[in-house]
């Protein structure tokens, strides 16, 4: 057994080698392609033309793929349960086991939506950890932000204050600082009007590429030699500029070029610095990034938020179901007002105003309760989806992996976490307001 | 010359957002702190216990987050 896991081992290990080093940075450079910086946007991207963005898309998909599973699960439920029913058993048993330490007897009525919401969030999770989520997608042209420079008002994708300004052929390297001639230079270059003559181009709708690449990888910037030129707008490209950015591409991708290898007219351009060291004197280069057409879903504060008002919501549902119209004392406390004075209830009677003004109070917690879920999930996973990209970016091989585990622990955590406490506050919310020394005999009865 | 500064105070700015995770790495500390003394008394309850360290945990790890998120859009969003 250890001598086949340590075969194992050494594929596993082969592979990434090949897959994460080699190629991306070894073969890929030599045929021209380079490495694009990870592109940090918080909301999801929308398609172009829909108001659907692709973390919809990925919600709808992960649903489809949840159903199914529990539909090819339950198929023929067999005493001795097959793979997938025993999982789908284990999350189900976990879960009612959850809601029965809780809640108690009461557990049916929270059940449901429990289980929905650790089954949904446990997929989605998951679900962004296959290949191809995050790293398939649109080529687009970057740009620079609005506020950097006045005179290109619309960024790349149609929000102002982004814009990407490094530019990194090898990993490990700081970059070098884009120019608003390489944004014109990559617009010209892709057949797209250049901003400032419209100022209403959205290269969203017509991207000039679309390139896939491995989860580890980064993705392609096409050499600029099967271009045309811009068919929208005025600007054409160059003979100067495709030059010097053929010859950018060179000094950049080979890193024992010598000043002899270079065409008369190449030599011109660039000059020589110490120990043989080559500098454009005047550098254009593409720069590009990915718009994914998978994201993972709840690394979208839209989802997330979504979640958390369905099972606030639902919480105040389950109070007033247990409860009738009594629950909403909990928050407008009439009859501790209506005590004031009392001589029967000298506590209430005292401190009726005051419990009124706590009461008032939950209302900010429940709205508290809201955004708390939601960034809590929105947190977790947006971050851990950050450091994927950035350590995917900055060494492809094997360093990846280990964060990769860490999403998936995470994501397993942050869908307990949910689903635990919805199911406590549901509990809070069905034990009432006064019914709290009840609830402390059950507990310790169960 | 803008544009280094910018960058400049953006830097600085994600910097001084991550000072706010000190506060939940002493609280998952004391938890887990708290909950190995509780095991060690009590090794019948660990179940329990590890379960609601864990939710602790969780919780505490909401805030150092939420931090994490805000350097993160200063870093990538604001202008």
């Amino acid at each position: 057994m250890a001598r086949k896991g340590l075969n194992r081992l050494l594929i596993a290990l082969v592979a990434a080698i090949l897959f994460c080093f080699i190629i991306p940075h070894v073969i890929l450079p030599r045929l021209g392609f380079g490495v694009v910086l990870p592109f940090i946007y918080v909301p999801g991207e929308p398609i172009p033309g829909t108001p659907l963005t692709n973390t919809f898309l990925v919600t709808i998909l992960t649903s489809i793929v949840l159903v199914g599973f529990v539909l090819l699960a339950t198929r023929e439920i067999k005493e001795v349960p097959g793979r997938l029913q025993s999982v789908f058993e284990l999350m189900v048993e976990f879960v009612d086991n959850l809601t029965k330490n809780i809640v108690g007897p009461k557990s049916r009525k929270v059940f449901p939506l429990t289980a929905t919401i650790f089954m949904f969030v446990l997929f989605a999770n998951y679900i962004k950890l296959i290949p191809g989520f995050d790293s398939i997608g649109v080529l687009e042209c970057a740009g620079p932000s609005q506020k950097s420079s006045p005179d290109h008002p619309v960024a790349p994708n149609g929000y102002y204050s982004n814009g990407s300004t490094l530019y990194v052929t090898t990993s490990l390297s700081s970059g070098y600082r884009a120019t608003l001639e390489d944004y014109e230079y990559c617009e010209k270059v892709n057949g797209k009007a250049s901003h400032s003559e419209t100022g209403a181009a959205t290269p969203a709708a017509t991207a000039a590429a679309t390139a896939a690449a491995t989860k580890e990888a980064a993705a392609a910037a096409p050499a600029s030699a099967d271009s045309g030129h811009g068919e929208g707008g005025a600007t054409a490209v160059t003979a100067e500029e495709t030059l010097r950015a053929t010859l950018t591409r060179k000094v950049d991708t080979t890193p024992g070029l010598k000043i002899a290898d270079l065409s008369a007219e190449e030599k011109a351009l660039v000059t020589e610095g110490p120990g043989g060291k080559l500098t454009v004197k005047n550098p254009l280069r593409e720069l590009y990034f990915i718009t994914p057409f998978l994201r993972g879903p709840t690394s979208d504060l839209t989802l997330t938020l979504a979640i958390a008002l369905i099972a606030v919501v639902m919480i105040q549902v389950m109070g007033v179901s247990e409860n009738g119209g009594a629950y909403w004392f909990k928050y407008f406390d009439l009859p501790a007002l209506g005590n004031i004075g009392n001589p029967k209830k000298p506590v209430s009677g005292f401190l009726g105003p005051i419990s009124f003004a706590v009461g008032l109070l939950e209302i900010v917690s429940e709205i508290s309760k809201i955004l708390s879920f939601a960034f809590r999930l929105f947190g977790n996973i947006f971050a851990g989806q950050v450091l994927i990209f950035v350590m995917t970016f900055l060494i492809a091989t094997g360093l990846p992996l280990l964060f990769i585990g860490l999403e998936a622990f995470v994501g397993v955590i942050q869908a307990f976490v949910f689903a635990m406490l919805y199911t406590m506050f549901a509990g809070i919310a069905m034990a009432g307001h006064h019914g709290d020394e009840e609830h402390e005999e059950e507990h310790a009865h169960s | 010359m803008e544009q280094a500064l910018i960058a400049a105070a953006k830097a600085i700015g994600a910097g001084l957002a991550m000072i706010g995770v000190i506060g939940p790495g002493v609280g998952i500390g004391l938890m887990v702190s708290g909950a190995l003394q509780a095991i060690g008394r009590n090794p019948d309850a660990s179940g329990q216990i590890q379960t609601n360290m864990i939710l602790g945990i969780a919780f505490a790890e909401a805030v150092a987050i939420y931090a994490l998120v805000v350097a993160l859009v200063i870093l990538f969003v604001l202008g």
